[in-house]
């Protein structure tokens, strides 16, 4: 009732205020409490005010002015509560876009709020691409950084390590010019923040010269893989696994650079067929385990198709995703991987787990950002899926305790239990990202419940 | 809940299945399929007024104008039509929570309901509703 009540408030005062004032530019107008949520829906607030501002001036004189908790939101495609507050929300919606390139260092500069689906097809024009991208486009570019979003693949890291400078608006609405050479411990901060510094509107990446890949996806033993795997990761530029639980068999994807000038384009549409082949066995034979893992067994051998795929790199990494889930990934140091997968997958087995997503197994490089996920080594990130109808907390409470066996660091965009008592061990430079922080958001605007309990801040 | 004999014969069936796939395919090159390059679809869309068109292409465009993301192209008549008929609060309520690979607020984060309900109708060539 008390929710119902609010909103109430809300309509009649956002109301009454639009009725004074006329629609206000990129403010949204009430004529329905529009709730935010995330593309899982695990996540959702109520938030007085959405924003969108057109220019950096509009957005540091609002700053000034706002009242209240300030959370930026990119695509929502985060897990994790880091958007949900009453107060404000803030896109960088109309951010977006390439605002200069450098021919000569391959670098570019976007503003914050392009999403990473249009970043490619500009930076082909310029001869540039990202040098590693992530299995989904969805992100925005400030999203991405803000949580050490990654690929896979030895030889790269998350799209924070690729940053090279950036424009920080802070609480005061101040501007901050950041890189090695200016703030660099602003900038070092920053390039994995959570949003917990402020806002960042404009992102300079390390790209490289424009290229094409090649895609090959083949079913194979898990077991056989993991074996494997040392070998297939250094033989190729970008390898993956994802281990089909409740059976023996993992879907391998290696991707490489080719000078191929064919183009074998990835097949329209998104995941939804074998989603649903995956949750048709699960569901009528769960009973029946030993049934179960056969019927999987044979149809991923034998029955799915996987085309290869050439295209633009932008074209072969990113894949549409339509079957929503929720997600807990946790980074695990590289040579303690394998072994922690296959715990996990025994874990499924073992305890019967209701959940038929499949298992992504990636590796990323390590880096030195304070609060990366990678940061001191290189890491294999494990993700456990939970279709966004079926309850993941106990699914995930199963299989967490195995990730901290491993000393996992759990990925800031999904789904986790710590908070600070338990993450402060676990990054040795956490103490100064806490200091900048401190230093530009000295009142814990751009703090929620969530970032409070991350950083022990009352 | 289906029939135990239903549970007990699908499983067989895909065993053989799979087993005739083996016996046909165990030598032979891996399947490479191309897949068809999408013919655009007739566009029939009406001209949005410079604000709504801004955020068009801002926050719809980039799958809505781009048929290798699955998502129902703007002016697509035939694409439209199914979802059209499920009525206009329908794909409202899709737009503003989120549907498979779309995004809640559609990607809009300031848009209020007049906006999306405007969008909706010019994507799929509707009138607008009120």
């Amino acid at each position: 009732m008390s929710l119902r009540r609010r909103e109430l408030f809300k309509l009649a005062g956002a109301a009454g205020l639009t009725g004074l004032l006329g629609r206000v530019p990129g403010v949204a107008a009430a004529t329905r409490a529009i709730a935010w949520r995330n593309w899982s829906g695990a996540q959702n607030c109520l938030p007085a005010q959405r924003f969108a501002p057109a220019s950096e001036a509009e957005l540091a004189d609002w700053l000034r002015k706002a009242r209240g908790t300030v959370r930026p939101v990119g695509a929502g495609h985060s897990f994790s509560a880091l958007v949900p507050t009453d107060d404000s929300i803030v896109s960088l919606s109309r951010l977006s876009g390439l605002i200069r390139h450098d021919p000569a260092t391959l670098q570019a500069e976007f503003w914050a709020g392009t999403p990473m689906s249009q970043m490619g097809a500009p930076l082909k024009k310029v001869g540039q691409a990202l040098v590693n991208m992530a299995d989904i486009d969805y992100q925005s570019l400030a999203g991405a950084i803000a949580t050490s979003t990654h690929g896979t693949g030895p030889r790269f890291g998350s799209y924070s390590s690729y940053v090279t400078g950036l424009r920080l608006l802070t609480a005061s609405g101040d501007s901050i010019d950041c890189d090695t050479s200016r703030h660099p411990e602003i900038f070092n901060a920053a390039r994995c923040s959570l949003g917990a510094l402020g806002l960042v509107t404009r992102v300079r990446m390390q790209n490289r010269k424009a290229f094409r890949l090649h895609s090959r996806q083949w079913v194979q033993d898990t077991d056989e893989l993991l074996e494997q795997f040392p070998e297939l990761v250094r033989k190729h530029d970008h390898f993956e696994l994802n281990a089909i639980t409740h059976s023996d068999v993992s879907v391998a994807l290696a991707m490489d650079e080719t000078a191929d000038t064919r183009t074998l384009q990835k097949e329209a549409g998104g995941d939804g067929e074998k989603v649903g082949m995956l949750y048709r066995m699960h569901h009528e034979y769960r009973n029946w385990p030993r049934v179960r893992a056969t019927m999987l067994n044979t149809i991923a051998k034998h029955l799915i198709d996987f085309p290869d795929v050439i295209d633009d790199s932008w074209k072969v990494f990113a894949n549409v995703r339509d079957q929503r889930f929720n997600e807990m990934e946790y980074e695990v140091p590289a040579e303690a991987g394998p072994a922690c997968l296959r715990e996990i997958l025994r874990k499924f087995r073992s305890s019967n787990i209701d959940s038929f997503f499949p298992i992504e197994f990636r590796y990323v490089k390590g880096d030195d950002i304070p609060l990366s996920m990678f940061q001191g080594r290189d890491r294999c990130a494990i993700s456990i899926h939970q279709h966004y109808a079926m309850d993941y907390h106990g699914v995930f409470a199963q299989i967490e305790p195995i990730f901290w066996k491993y000393d996992g660091r759990p990925h800031w965009g999904k789904l986790h239990s710590l908070n600070a008592r338990l993450l402060a061990p676990l990054y040795p430079k956490w103490k100064d990202f806490l200091a900048v922080r401190e230093a530009l958001d000295p009142q814990g605007r751009f703090l929620n419940p969530h970032l409070r309990s991350l950083f022990g801040i009352a | 809940m289906r029939p135990r004999s239903i549970r007990l014969f699908l499983p067989c069936l895909l065993l053989v299945m799979a087993a005739c796939a083996r016996s046909g395919g165990t030598d032979a090159a891996p399947t490479v399929t191309v897949a068809a390059a999408a013919n655009p679809p007739a566009t029939t869309a009406r001209a949005l007024p410079p604000d709504l068109q801004a955020v068009y292409d801002r926050s719809c465009k980039s799958c809505h104008s781009i048929p290798a993301t699955g998502a129902p192209q703007s002016g697509d008549v035939a694409a439209w039509a199914p979802r059209a008929a499920q009525g206009a609060d329908v794909l409202l309520d899709h737009t503003i929570n989120g549907y498979k690979a779309m995004p809640p607020l559609g990607a809009c984060m300031d848009c209020d309901e007049a906006q999306f309900r405007a969008l909706i109708a010019h994507m799929a060539t509707l009138e607008p509703t009120p």
